[in-house]
């Protein structure tokens, strides 16, 4: 139901009648945006289970089927939710150089991604009961939580070279480190016992964390660069080959941060309680099975600073304009990299319905799901334009969809 | 437009309400196969890993040692609180004191009121001094007082103090008290031939810058009360004289403090007595009776051998190295029964909890035949030593410990997030008699709220030739553990554990090994909640 709102809502917004015309953005000296979006998807991980997992609800064992069913060899996913405001200022002359701009903005951060194995879900969502006198594969295992502002400089430049138009622009980032989770473990299982007699654990495995202590919005637990980088060539036909690299760099970590390392193999057979059976001791027995189980197989615990590298999207798009039909169609492939994602290939069909709407379809590929339909909507009014989109709109409609994503994105010119 | 604005409303109401947290942590159910808790059982953890020894074969010996001594220092001797009063009066004629003028009362002596020995020396471990002086003439007093022959690092016991002018009816108090722990006394007076005597000096010297003052006769020069306090020697030489001491009392023995039922028999046994005689006098000892005490059954059973029990043993003295040596030499009694000639095996067969005794004392029977050369350490009297030898070949017949620890879960939360359950005790028992374990959950009242393993019996291990073990037998409990299981858990203050121990082979004997042990884990088997 909840679903089906949604679309029903977006489908308003395409049909509202405005009368408005587009906005020569090109002209506006000033552009004042806030935007804020979520996105997840995988290749495995249904939608309602993911849903159900950050709204702290419970996951069903359907919820489990679900996902049972589609999960390969190795599977991922990937969750971004970002929220940015950004201020743009055009301007005649700037370093010397004409046409240009500058940028400063804010951003909020959340992500999350991992790499598992099929194995690893079974055992993390349904318990080991299943794994009796069998060994669970976590190969190859990698999961990274990273939460962080960022503060944005960015210089932009546009010149024409012949009849085409050139735009670069550079800018730096200033990332301000919030929380880490890291872990990696290129080799991990476990086997249970038949009778469940004893665990075999066998890991190679890095577990970096951030202070846990200062967890807040304002915790400053890490400081790194990272830089954006973009190069736009618009030819006589306005054909655009753009190629930008954006928010590479990385965060250091403070020496509050928590490294936790293991390569060994370990045999659980329970907590030692011999000592109950001293009958010539009156001893205080306490139980904490949690911190058994765990505190003697990650014994190699330090405090020290740790570097991560962050999510940079690498991309190149070409995107032809088809006057005739008020169409531009923008074909691009794309790389998260250092998240666990694989390239993504899309083309997004904008049609400009007149001055004032212009609506997108986007087909892709890749990433950490597979194909995905999703539809864009931009509306320009007066001084404002508000675009709304989703690159996901089949994991609003289908149920067991592994992939939803919404964005919305409203600016001020002036 | 305002329709539209509505629409945005409502859509952005609508994803935020989507996000909305519906608990604290993301929730999902596992199922759970895994090892709890363990623990590897040998004889030492039934009996106490002090108790426990083998042999070159692995044969498993219980070892008892104990020692015990329960003579007091104060039935040989006992220094009571004194106090004397030194006087001196002036003789009953006029006379004028310039300053400066000394009156000395030396050579004092003071009996301590030490009854039925006679000491010539003592080390004070600890004590004081006291020292009360009036002065009621018109001068300052400069008091000393001095025991030539109490020493501390070689220096005599002198205090000096000054004492303002007073008037017979208007005197000046001086009063101090001093610590007397630390000095070394001869203790022969000031002749050198007396005994419980410490000597000492006063001497008053009227104020050397003061004035010229009359005395009257019958005037009061000095008048000092000098008092030992809580005197207490470590050390003291002398003759102990003939003191008759006494030596009784209940010990716990160990192996039959947790028994609550149940019979064994026992191979053989072997009991070293030892008295140990660190007082430098001759002793007689008479040992009364030796019973062993099971408070269980109410059996006492009394040792019988003619050689130890209710016959006089004489004891030499012990033998200092040199004067105050705090290391004497005892000079030991020592004999050695089996069940040839004792019942000792029955005595222990009794599965006693305690062992009674009586021992009586007498010092120097032969008199002071040591020139007054006894010595006595406030510390090291006379011990008795028991040393029990008993390997551990015997038969159990419903042989029952009960031991009951203190015990809660650290966090309600390991219980809580437990579903449906099932727990297994998995026991590999390796000891040649079947076992009957259980846990009894009591609260902070003290009720039993549950038995947490049921009444299966855990199966001996197999035994093969020789009634030796050949292998363990393994033995499978079930227990189900449900909502009500669990609230009584977390309720639980404290375990009993109750083990019942039968020979399948009773009465034969059979020997027990290091090699054996019970190994039990418990394991879970259920639904745990994810929270």
């Amino acid at each position: 139901m909840k679903r089906f709102l949604s679309a029903f809502l977006l489908l308003i917004i395409f049909k509202s009648n405005v009368t408005a015309k587009f906005l020569n953005d090109s002209t506006a000296v000033n552009i004042f945006t806030f935007q804020g979006g979520y996105e997840f998807g995988s290749n495995s991980i249904s939608n309602d289970l993911a849903k159900t997992y950050f709204v702290n609800g419970f996951i069903s064992d359907p919820m489990k089927d679900v996902v049972s069913k589609k999960l390969c060899h190795t599977n991922r996913f990937g969750v971004d939710v970002t929220a940015n405001f950004q201020f743009q200022h055009r301007t005649d002359s700037l370093f010397g150089l004409k046409n240009s701009y500058y940028k400063i903005g804010f951003s909020d951060i959340f992500h999350l991604d991992s790499k598992f194995s099929k194995d690893a879900f079974e055992l993390f969502f349904r318990g080991n009961k299943e794994y009796a006198g069998k060994t669970a594969d976590l190969n190859d295992f990698e999961l990274t939580q990273l939460r962080y502002q960022q503060i944005n400089f960015s210089y932009g430049h546009q010149f024409y070279q012949g009849h085409d138009l050139m735009e670069w622009s550079a800018g730096l980032n200033l990332n301000k480190g919030q929380q880490l989770l890291s872990i990696v473990a290129p080799l991990a299982s476990i086997y249970t016992d038949v009778y469940g007699e004893f665990l075999d654990l066998n890991a190679k495995m890095e577990i970096h964390s951030s202070d846990s202590s200062k967890t807040k919005f304002d915790s400053f637990n890490g400081f790194g660069p990272s830089i954006n980088m973009a190069f736009k060539w618009t030819d006589y036909k306005k054909r655009e080959l753009k190629l930008s690299v954006e928010n590479f760099g990385f965060i250091n970590w403070n020496e509050n941060s928590t490294s936790v390392s293991t390569d060994t193999s370990f045999r659980f057979e329970g907590v030692d309680v011999s000592d109950l059976f001293e009958f010539k001791d009156s001893v205080l027995q306490t139980i904490n099975l949690d911190s058994t189980l765990v505190q003697p197989y990650l014994t190699n615990r330090n405090r020290q600073s740790y570097v991560t590298l962050l999510p940079a999207l690498m991309k190149l798009s070409y995107t032809i304009p088809l006057e005739n039909y008020h169409l531009r169609i923008e074909t691009a492939i794309q790389h998260l990299a250092f998240a666990n994602a694989l390239p993504m290939i899309y083309q997004n069909y904008v049609y400009r319905v007149n001055r004032h709407h212009a609506v997108g379809l986007k087909v892709s590929y890749g990433g950490y799901s597979g194909f995905h339909a999703g539809i864009n909507y931009q509306w320009n009014f007066n001084s404002w334009m508000l675009q709304l989109r989703s690159d996901q709109l089949d994991g609003f409609l289908m149920k067991n969809g592994t992939a939803q994503g919404a964005f919305v994105s409203l600016s001020k010119y002036f | 437009m305002k329709k539209r604005f509505f629409t945005l409303i409502y859509l952005t109401a609508f994803l935020l309400f989507a996000c909305k947290k519906q608990n604290e942590n993301p929730q999902w159910d596992v199922n759970v196969l895994g090892p709890l808790a363990h623990a590897t059982l040998g004889l030492n953890n039934l009996v106490g890993d002090s108790f426990i020894t083998a042999n070159n074969s692995g044969a498993l010996i219980i070892r008892i040692d104990t020692s015990f001594s329960n003579l007091k220092l104060d039935s040989v001797y006992h220094v009571p609180d004194t106090t004397i009063l030194t006087s001196q009066v002036f003789p009953a004629f006029p006379s004028t004191i310039t300053p400066g003028t000394t009156f000395i009362s030396g050579n004092n002596n003071v009996a301590l009121g030490v009854s039925n020995v006679q000491l010539k020396f003592a080390n004070i471990s600890a004590g004081f001094i006291k020292l009360d002086f009036k002065n009621t003439l018109q001068s300052k007093i400069i008091l000393s007082y001095t025991i030539p022959k109490a020493k501390k690092n070689g220096i005599a016991f002198t205090i000096t103090a000054n004492v303002d002018s007073g008037s017979v009816t208007n005197p000046t108090f001086f009063s101090q008290t001093y610590d007397f722990s630390g000095y070394s006394i001869d203790m022969t007076g000031s002749t050198g031939g007396l005994y419980n005597t410490i000597s000492y000096d006063v001497q008053a010297k009227s104020d050397p810058s003061g004035y010229t003052f009359n005395l009257f006769g019958g005037d009061t020069l000095i008048n000092l009360k000098t008092s030992l306090l809580q005197i207490t020697p470590d050390y003291v030489r002398g003759y102990l004289g003939q003191n008759n001491l006494n030596d009784s009392k209940e010990i716990n023995l160990g192996i039959g403090g947790l028994i609550r039922s149940g019979t064994i028999l026992l191979d053989s046994i072997n009991m070293q007595f030892d008295i140990s005689n660190y007082i430098g006098a001759d002793i007689q000892a008479y040992v009364d009776h030796l019973i062993s005490v099971d408070n269980r059954t109410a059996t006492n059973i009394s040792l019988a051998n003619s050689t130890l029990i209710q016959h006089p043993i004489n004891i030499n003295r012990a033998i200092d190295p040199f004067y105050a040596s705090y290391n004497p030499n005892p000079a030991l009694y020592s004999i050695v029964l089996n069940k040839n000639n004792s019942n000792i095996k029955q005595l222990i067969e009794n599965l006693p909890d305690k062992l009674r005794y009586d021992i009586k004392l007498k010092l120097n029977p032969l008199g002071n035949i040591s020139g007054s050369s006894d010595f006595i350490y406030s510390n090291q009297l006379v011990k008795t030593r028991i040393q029990i030898d008993m390997p551990l070949s015997f038969a159990a017949n419903q042989l029952t410990i009960l031991d009951t620890i203190n015990f809660s879960v650290a966090s309600s939360a390991n219980v809580d997030a437990i579903g449906p359950s099932t727990l297994y005790v998995v026991a590999k028992n390796g000891f040649p008699f079947d076992i009957n374990l259980q846990l009894f959950l009591i609260d902070e009242n003290n009720i039993v709220t549950d038995s947490i393993l049921v009444s299966d019996l855990i199966v001996s291990g197999t035994i093969g030739a020789n009634l030796l073990v050949s292998q363990s037998t393994t033995t499978k409990i079930p227990i189900p553990i449900d909502a009500i299981r669990k609230s009584k858990i977390l309720a639980t203050k404290r375990i009993a554990i109750r083990a019942t121990f039968n020979s399948p082979t009773y009465p034969l004997l059979t020997q027990l090994y290091n090699s054996y042990h019970l190994d039990l884990k418990l394991i879970g088997d259920g639904t745990y909640y994810i929270r």
